[in-house]
């Protein structure tokens, strides 16, 4: 086991009613990497988010992030830990404008409660000033700056997944779980959103990536895992992903393609 | 500080208002209005803000009402010490029945807020000895400040206004801190809330908590004002009222509870000579205003506000919850 | 009058109550089944069963059956509109399916208020009663006397049961009712018309709710309130038995109705409201899903 992964999931098996949703998984991710997953639509992808994120708990299995053991716990503990992420269909908060989102995030790194806010405590107003602060910063790295206080719902579709990458940036996690952020974006959308993944691995965020197109994969993934039926079937760098018969017959069914250059 | 513009405004307006109005009769319904305030606030926070409904604000109305008043009657305890204790016992009682379904879908908090609440009714007249029973509590003193007895309308008028600006003064802070976010992000989305750290159990607990306080200290106020408890008014259609009021105030506003509770306290007044038609007339209002006016007084008023901002030209900040 | 006796007439007044309690609670079935709602208006059901058939057989002097009988063709209508002004419309627009929820049980309430302030209106404040069915010669039994109406009440009851039962299990319209309880997304790609099952659940529920009215104003009379506590007793015997399940709303019901007897006769009598009560809170602590388990209640 290396000594550098930030998250090891060894035999991991999740099962819904009759279901086998994820198969005997294991991998590994190390720091800093930003590794992709891929698979044919119900390859469990998503899952296996739920699953690291403990909004599902695995039937069998352990998962480890930072060596500790973190698969019977719940969503708000494994944030605490540091892990976060986004999700396929859009989960904003549409009862908040765009910088309350994204101070939202920062609430696991905070701590004022109940009493010190309402009576407005030093300590409170100190921390709610650094939140404010986090909070414009994170939506200036995205971009969003300019629409921050207008009502979440007002931003266009782009603009809401960029915002939502904001706010899990904000939670200040080692790991950011980012589910499918390219859907439904044209051309130029992709583009940004592969520079502001970039920008945030370079910023010492370790990105496991769940995606559907192939070009953004293929630019920024130092490695990518390879799901069908919620099994591995491949694993590596995308070069030989590419390459990968399996890979290639399980999204295309028994047609073998000439894989791209 | 421009949140606390409503704060202010309404300073002024309550305490100017006894300058011009000295009648016994409009002085009672705005203290009323006060106390409903109060306990319509909690409400607020618990549907508007956490999500969550309770049918058994009565029942904690009740309860801080009765704990001082029996404490002060049948113990000559003084007022001020029974308050801490009224509202230890609301919130007690409030975080059993919050832990207790809390983790379950929302329903499962109403039926069990009623359950208690019809119970506590049935208490309230059966426990003849301790709360005189349907005939109920008399004799319960009045609060004293430094010495300064408030026995008179005027007083005590004024000392329950200080109150709840006092506690406007502190939602409002609460509802713009984390906690507040907090609490609109689970009413959001509250998986995503999970997902991004909060606790969304223990914060629904906390909030139905301070709910059930809230209420509490407004039945003790009640309790010393008033100086005589009937238990006929801690019952289930109480808890109805207290909804509607949040509802047609505006749950997810904290004014809204303010618009709500002098509404539905005027309004009864002013229909005085159609009392009979008050029932129904409730439930007409309650279903309308959530078939249509979802968001109530201050969801209207907000709509007008920003109307009349874009009209003029002027780009607002929007917060969430205001 | 000797224990075994005493006994004895708790049991039968339990079993009269519990069949009350049981229609009510299967009308809180109904409705949840197809719509998720909770429809806090259904005790008014009952209420309205009494009271139109007071207003037609005592004031319009229609015979009784045909006054029964109308009224629950009355009721039904009510209940129809009900859903159709208040319910339907509410359940449009995108939002999350709980919360949703939350605002239809208020709103049911809300049509709870109406209908009882409609009630006190139109009937005034007193106690109304209907003749008994078959005449007023007390029943004896093992020493026991009782009332004959008890009879009717317990066996039109399960009648009302089996039939149901009947129309959910063997009638096309019955079993896509179920579909919808079941998993409402699977039914709605079936081709179930959803708003038609909320409809149909409601009618079934204002008839059958109706019924139990006719039935028990001869034994307890009617006021204009006293469908509240009819209803949310009945609401606690479905919870009891386990919500959402026809099952469980009948065995919820009669559990309910003997335990509130007996408690009642046995133990204390001014704490006899407090008693459905208690027992609800008890299972939503212990055991939420009822006795025989009801469907989904937990989130994840």
């Amino acid at each position: 086991m290396d000594n550098n992964s930030l998250l090891i999931v060894e035999d991991v098996e999740k099962i819904f009613g009759g279901l086998v949703a994820i198969n005997h998984l294991s991998f590994t991710i190390d720091e800093g990497q930003i590794k992709s997953i891929i698979g044919p639509n119900g390859a469990g992808k998503t899952t296996l988010l739920n699953l690291i994120m403990g909004v599902y708990s695995p039937d069998r299995g352990k998962i480890l992030f930072d060596a500790h053991r973190i698969e019977k716990l719940k969503p708000y503990q494994i944030a605490s830990f540091g892990i976060s992420r986004t999700f396929q269909t859009i989960a904003l908060f549409e009862n908040m404008s765009v910088v309350e989102n994204v101070m939202v995030g920062r609430h696991v790194r905070t701590r004022s409660e109940f009493f010190s806010n309402s009576f407005l405590f030093r300590r409170a107003r100190t921390e709610e000033n650094a939140i404010s602060k986090m909070a414009w910063e994170k939506l200036d790295l995205v971009g969003l700056k300019e629409r921050g206080w207008e009502p979440a719902p007002a931003l266009t579709f782009a603009e809401q997944r960029l915002l939502e990458i904001a706010r899990a940036l904000a939670t200040d996690p080692k790991l950011l779980l980012l589910d499918e952020p390219a859907a439904g974006l044209n051309m130029t959308e992709i583009k940004m959103i592969s520079q502001l993944v970039q920008k945030i691995r370079a910023q010492g965020v370790t990105v496991i990536l769940v995606e559907h197109q192939m070009d953004l994969v293929m630019d920024i993934s130092d490695e990518i895992l390879v799901l069908n039926y919620g099994t591995k079937i491949a694993e590596g760098k995308p070069r030989e992903i590419q390459n990968n018969p399996e890979v290639i017959r399980a999204y295309l069914g028994e047609k073998i393609d000439i894989a791209k250059d | 500080m421009s949140r606390y513009r409503g704060v202010l405004i309404l300073f002024v307006i309550t305490m100017i208002f006894p300058l011009f109005v000295k009648s016994h009769y409009h002085l009672n319904i705005m203290i009323f209005i006060g106390l409903y305030t109060i306990l319509a606030l909690g409400l607020t926070l618990l549907l508007g803000h956490a999500g969550q409904v309770s049918l058994g604000q009565a029942c904690f109305y009740g309860i801080g009402a009765y704990v001082s008043g029996i404490a002060t009657v049948k113990f000559g305890m003084n007022p001020w010490l029974a308050l801490p204790i009224a509202i230890a016992i609301t919130s007690i009682l409030a975080f059993f029945i919050g832990y207790s379904t809390l983790h379950l879908k929302g329903l499962y908090l109403a039926m069990a807020t009623l359950g208690v609440g019809i119970i506590f009714n049935i208490l309230f007249v059966e426990l003849k000895d301790l709360t005189g029973g349907a005939i109920g509590l008399m004799d319960i003193p009045s609060l004293s400040i430094g010495g300064i007895k408030l026995d008179t309308d005027l007083k005590f008028y004024c000392f329950v206004w200080l109150i709840v600006l006092f506690i406007f003064f502190l939602t409002i802070n609460l509802v713009n801190s984390r906690v507040g976010r907090g609490m609109r992000a689970i009413q959001g989305n509250e998986m995503a809330a999970n997902c991004i750290g909060i606790d969304s159990f223990k914060y629904k607990i906390k909030v139905f908590v301070l709910s059930g306080a809230m209420a509490g200290l407004s039945g003790f106020l009640y309790a010393h004002f008033i100086n005589f408890l009937s238990p006929s008014v801690f019952d289930f259609s109480f808890s109805i009222l207290f909804l509607t009021m949040t509802i047609v105030g505006g749950r997810e506003s904290i004014w809204g509870a303010f618009y709500g509770a002098a509404l539905l306290t005027i309004l009864p007044e002013v229909l005085r000579r159609y009392e009979d038609l008050n029932v129904m007339i409730w439930g007409l209002i309650l279903v309308v205003v959530l078939i249509f006016f979802n968001r109530g007084i201050a969801g209207g008023l907000d709509i007008l506000v920003k109307k009349l901002e874009s009209r003029f030209g002027k780009k607002g900040e929007w917060r969430g919850g205001q | 009058m000797s224990f075994e006796t005493q006994l004895l007439q708790y049991i039968i007044a339990g079993l009269t109550l519990g069949s009350v309690y049981a229609i009510v609670a299967l009308g809180f079935s109904m409705v949840y089944n197809a719509s998720k709602v909770i429809n806090f208006a259904q005790g008014e059901f009952v209420m309205l069963g009494g009271l139109v058939t007071i207003f037609l057989y005592g004031k319009i002097h229609l015979p009784l059956i045909l006054s029964m009988m109308a009224t629950t063709v009355i009721v039904t209508f009510i209940g129809i509109l009900i859903e159709r002004f208040t319910i339907a419309p509410a359940n449009v627009g995108g939002m999350d399916r709980e919360k949703v929820v939350v605002i239809l049980i208020m709103i049911t309430i809300g049509v709870s208020e109406f209908l009882k302030g409609g009630a006190m209106l139109l009937w005034g404040k007193d106690p109304l009663g209907l003749p008994t069915f078959s005449g007023e010669k007390p029943i004896v039994f093992w020493k026991a006397s009782f009332n004959p109406q008890i009879i009717w009440v317990v066996g039109i009851t399960l009648l009302v049961v089996i039939l149901i039962k009947f129309f959910l299990s063997h009638t096309l319209l019955g079993k896509a009712m179920r579909g919808c309880s079941d998993n409402q997304t699977l039914a709605r790609l079936m081709g179930i018309d959803i708003k038609w099952m909320s409809m149909v659940s409601f009618a079934l529920s204002a008839a059958s709710g109706s019924v139990g009215g006719i039935l028990i104003t001869p034994i307890t009379l009617m006021t204009f309130d006293g469908g509240l506590m009819l209803g949310l007793k009945g609401f606690c015997a479905g919870v009891i038995g386990g919500f959402g399940n026809v099952l469980g709303s009948i065995v919820g019901g009669f559990v309910l109705g003997l335990l509130e007897s007996l408690g009642a006769g046995l133990i204390s009598s001014s704490y006899k409201d407090a008693i459905a009560f208690l027992i609800l809170l008890l299972i939503l602590r212990f055991r939420p899903t009822g006795i025989l388990g009801a469907k989904t209640i937990t989130r994840t």
